[in-house]
This record gives structure tokens, C-alpha cells and sequence, in this order.
């Protein structure tokens, strides 16, 4: 069934056709709001709450665009709500509360190429704990746009399409975010 | 241009969101500049370090949204009468409890996978046997001399296997897994999880088939990031231009000419000058362009 005949049959009410979609999307959403707001709680928020209003929405949805990007529309304004919401909180800065303690979630990372090397993977553990501070100093749109350009690999196009505005908008996020990471990061490179 | 913008440049020029004018006079520059080759060797290094801090949402993380999102859903469905959330497939995560069809693992470490058997079960006079039985089928009935009866009856079974996509069985069954036509979803999780074992000739073979045949555009785009290693191999290439000139989805088809224009290689030219006749995605027309002007190739009518 391709994803089109998939989302009539879940607006029909076929609950395994819900389920699967849920499940074509799901892992991405959840990446996408763990890296935004770098707080697994946080994150288990945004995921809720926009498969909700996907549920509870979807007889609405008319293809006037992708299934996609109406999702993406879905999370990144919950994400965009949430990161206003909580500009300055110490999730920003990577470190959040655990039933095991205190512990800062971008050390927690997993380690993909620096785990032969002591020297690099210190280095690299550096790196990642001023990625999380500069993340939290951008506005939300930067870090936004940072993140799907970056992480998910859409297209400004798309993104823009995503977040409402237009490309050349996305594109000056896109610049400001990375002149930003670029100037935190110089001393690694 | 002067040096400062292209510096400014840079990152775009990575994500690949210069404009193909642009594009054009930030490599020209380049040729001449060592400063700027220098300064693009260190934000490409960056970009690299960038990437390397990707979160990655855990298992449990994942599972306990799963589960929590059916409790949510529960009371809705009950009072709307819409679907039930029962699975139809179980895929076990181990510890995470109930909710089967929500509890499917994300990676292969802790893989569980689950076949379904099939299987003629001849059953004599023993009482309650279909007691407990999933599922089952009466095939045939034949009574014998003693006035008893003779029942065949199919059943599909369920059984939950351990293992590491590194065990062939394992691997074979994800296989199998992500050529199931009637779940989108299990082809999409599964070929996730094959492509980090794109080496193996029967993965990868999986993966081209995905990449052309499937009809769901998330499987494409996960078998394609999965081949994105193998991109220089002739059965890859061959994919990926079929994709580049059949495929609907312009991302897919986006990163199926980023992949085949990345070196310069005369086998693509037949295929591009075909994509001009009748690609209408802007970004692409102006790659296959540029493409074919590197390899001194006519660009055919635009």
C-alpha cells in the first residue's frame, strides 16, 4: 500500500493503517525533537503531542501538500513553541534530570567514530558540550532551520515550505546559524 | 568575487544550496585561491564535527513514546469506535511489555525478529489441541474406521527470534521482512536496519530492489542512504539512474544525482541528457547541467 492509500485508509478509520504511518514517521520525529530541544523528556512531549493532532486532525488533511510536510509542519511548530517557551533553562545547555542523576545528554551521545582514539574522543566530547551551548544560543528559527538543514538533510525549499516562510527566510536562518557555529567551533579546526 | 564571500559561501556551498550561478563562481574562485581551499578544508572539517553530534534517540526512549502515545490514543479510540490498536504483527522488544505492534526496535544491537511459520499440523482426537493456537485453518477432515475424525488444519504460528543482524538467519528474515508488501512500516524498519550491513552482496542486492521497486518513498529514501557508500559500483549506478529518471519523489530523485554527478564519470551522460527531456525540478536540471558541461557533453534541449 503507498502512502497515499495508507492516509485514506486511516482517515476511513483503519487502525493498522494508522499505526503504520505513525511508524513511518515516528523515529524521525523524535530525532528531529531530540536534537532541537536536546531534552529526552521534551522530546517525548513533541511526540505526543503531534502524532495527537495528527489523530486527531488527519479527516482534515486534503494532500494540498505532502503527508510530510504536513507532519513536519505539525512538530516544528510544536518545537518552535516549546524552545520559546523555555528560552533560557539549563536543558538548553545539554544537561538534564534522569532518575539516575544529573547527567548532560551530549556526552551521553553516542560515540561514532572516536572510540579507538583517547586523545580524539576527549576532543570530540568537547566538541559536542559547545555544539549543545551554541544550539542554545540561537533564536528558535535558527536552530530550527540548523537542525533540518543539517541534521535531517531537507532542502531549504522544503523547510521553508515547513515552517511557513519562504526559502531566501530559511536561507538567512541557515547563514546566521552556521556563522554562529562556525565562530564557537573555530578553536577545534 | 572577493574572498569574503565566498568564505561566506561556504556552508551553503556544502549543504548544496548555492543558486548554480553561484556555484559556478564560488569553484572558479576556488581554483585560484589557496586561502579559500584551506579555509573550505576546515568548515568542511567542521561540518564533519558537526555532524558527528547528532543525537540519536534511544530504544527505550522510543518504545516508551510508543507506549505512552497509545494511552493517549486508548481513550479516543474508545469513545470515537476507531481502530483498536491491536497488533497484527508482534514484534517484541524485550522488557518493554504489551503494545506489541509499537514496541518494534529501532536498531540492530538488540534485534528481535519474528517469522511467521506456517505449518500442516495433522492432529488426532486430542481433545482441546486449538486451545491456544493464534491462528488456525481447517484444511481437510476425513473420518476414520473407529468413527473418528481425521483433522488437517493449517495454523500460522508466531516465534520470537534473538539475534544480531551479523547472523545470517537474522539477516535473511529482515530481508524477507522488507519485501512485505502489505506493511510499509516493516519494510521501512527493516531496510533501516539492513543498511548498516550494505557490504553484504544479499543486503545490498535487497536494497537496490528497494530503492527501484518499492512503492513507499521512505523505504527508497532509507535503501538509498544505505547504497550511498556503494555509489562508484556499476549495479549502483544502474539503480541510480533508473531512480534518477523513474523515480516521483523530487528529494529522492535529488540525492540520486548528487550521488551519480559526485565524480565525473562518462556512464551518466546517456542518462542525464535523458533527464533533460523531461525533469522539471529546478535544483536537478541545474546539477544534471552542470554535469554534463564538466564532462564537455551536449546538454540536450532545455
Amino acid at each position: 500500500m503507498d502512502e497515499a492509500a495508507l492516509i485514506r485508509a486511516a482517515q476511513r478509520g483503519d487502525q493498522d493503517a494508522f499505526a503504520l504511518l505513525v511508524r513511518s514517521y515516528d523515529q524521525n520525529v523524535l530525532r528531529i525533537a531530540l536534537n532541537l530541544l536536546r531534552s529526552p523528556e521534551d522530546a517525548k512531549d513533541v511526540y505526543q503531542e503531534a502524532f495527537l493532532r495528527v489523530f486527531r486532525n488527519l479527516h482534515n488533511f486534503r494532500f494540498d501538500c505532502s503527508f510530510h510536510t504536513w507532519l513536519y509542519r505539525i512538530v516544528t511548530n510544536i518545537c518552535l513553541d516549546m524552545l520559546r517557551k523555555r528560552k533560557v533553562r539549563k536543558e538548553d545547555s545539554g544537561v538534564v534530570e534522569t532518575s539516575g542523576g544529573t547527567v548532560n545528554i551530549l556526552d551521553a551521545a553516542p560515540e561514532r567514530r572516536a572510540d579507538v582514539d583517547p586523545q580524539r574522543q576527549l576532543i570530540s566530547g568537547q566538541v559536542r558540550t559547545r555544539i549543545g551551548e551554541v544550539l542554545a544560543e540561537m533564536t528558535p528559527r535558527e536552530r530550527m532551520v540548523f537542525e533540518l538543514r543539517h541534521y535531517q538533510g531537507l532542502r531549504l525549499r522544503a523547510i521553508g515550505e515547513a515552517l511557513g516562510t519562504t526559502e531566501e527566510a530559511a536561507k538567512n536562518c541557515l547563514f546566521r546559524a552556521t556563522q554562529k557555529m562556525r565562530t564557537a567551533l573555530g578553536d577545534f579546526v | 568575487m572577493n574572498c569574503e564571500t565566498i568564505k561566506d559561501q561556504m556552508p551553503l556551498f556544502l549543504y548544496g544550496e548555492l543558486s548554480f550561478d553561484e556555484e559556478e563562481a564560488f569553484e572558479q574562485h576556488l581554483t585560484g585561491c589557496e586561502e579559500c581551499k584551506r579555509e573550505l578544508a576546515r568548515v568542511r572539517h567542521l561540518h564533519d564535527l558537526v555532524s558527528e553530534a547528532a543525537l540519536v534517540p534511544s530504544l527505550p526512549l522510543l518504545a516508551e513514546c510508543r507506549r505512552e502515545l497509545r494511552s493517549h490514543v486508548s481513550p479516543e479510540v474508545a469513545s470515537r469506535g476507531f481502530w483498536s490498536w491491536l497488533p497484527h504483527i508482534s514484534i517484541h522488544l524485550p522488557g518493554a511489555g504489551g503494545g506489541a505492534f509499537w514496541m518494534k526496535p529501532v536498531a540492530a544491537v538488540a534485534l528481535v525478529a519474528v517469522g511467521f511459520f506456517s505449518a500442516k499440523a495433522p492432529v488426532f482426537n486430542q481433545g482441546a489441541v486449538l486451545a491456544g493456537v493464534t491462528s488456525s485453518r481447517v484444511r481437510n477432515i476425513e473420518p476414520d474406521r473407529e468413527g473418528r475424525v481425521q483433522i488437517v488444519v493449517d495454523e500460522t504460528r508466531q516465534r520470537v527470534l534473538h539475534g544480531k543482524l551479523d547472523d545470517e538467519n537474522i539477516r535473511m528474515l529482515m530481508i524477507s521482512a522488507s519485501r512485505e508488501q502489505s506493511d510499509p512500516g516493516l519494510r521501512a524498519e527493516s531496510v533501516e536496519l539492513l543498511k548498516s550491513r550494505c557490504g553484504s552482496n544479499d543486503v545490498r542486492e535487497a536494497l537496490l530492489q528497494a530503492l527501484q521497486h518499492d512503492n513507499n518513498s521512505g523505504v527508497r529514501l532509507k535503501a538509498l542512504e544505505g547504497l550511498r557508500p556503494f555509489a562508484s559500483q556499476p549495479e549502483v549506478r544502474k539503480a541510480l539512474s533508473y531512480t534518477l529518471l523513474s523515480d516521483d519523489t523530487p528529494a529522492i530523485r535529488t540525492q540520486a544525482i548528487d550521488l551519480l554527478t559526485a565524480s565525473q564519470s562518462a556512464d551518466v551522460v546517456g542518462v542525464l541528457q535523458k533527464l533533460m527531456e523531461k525533469e522539471d525540478d529546478n535544483y536537478i536540471r541545474l546539477r544534471s547541467i552542470k554535469a554534463l558541461r564538466a564532462m564537455n557533453a551536449s546538454t540536450g534541449t532545455f
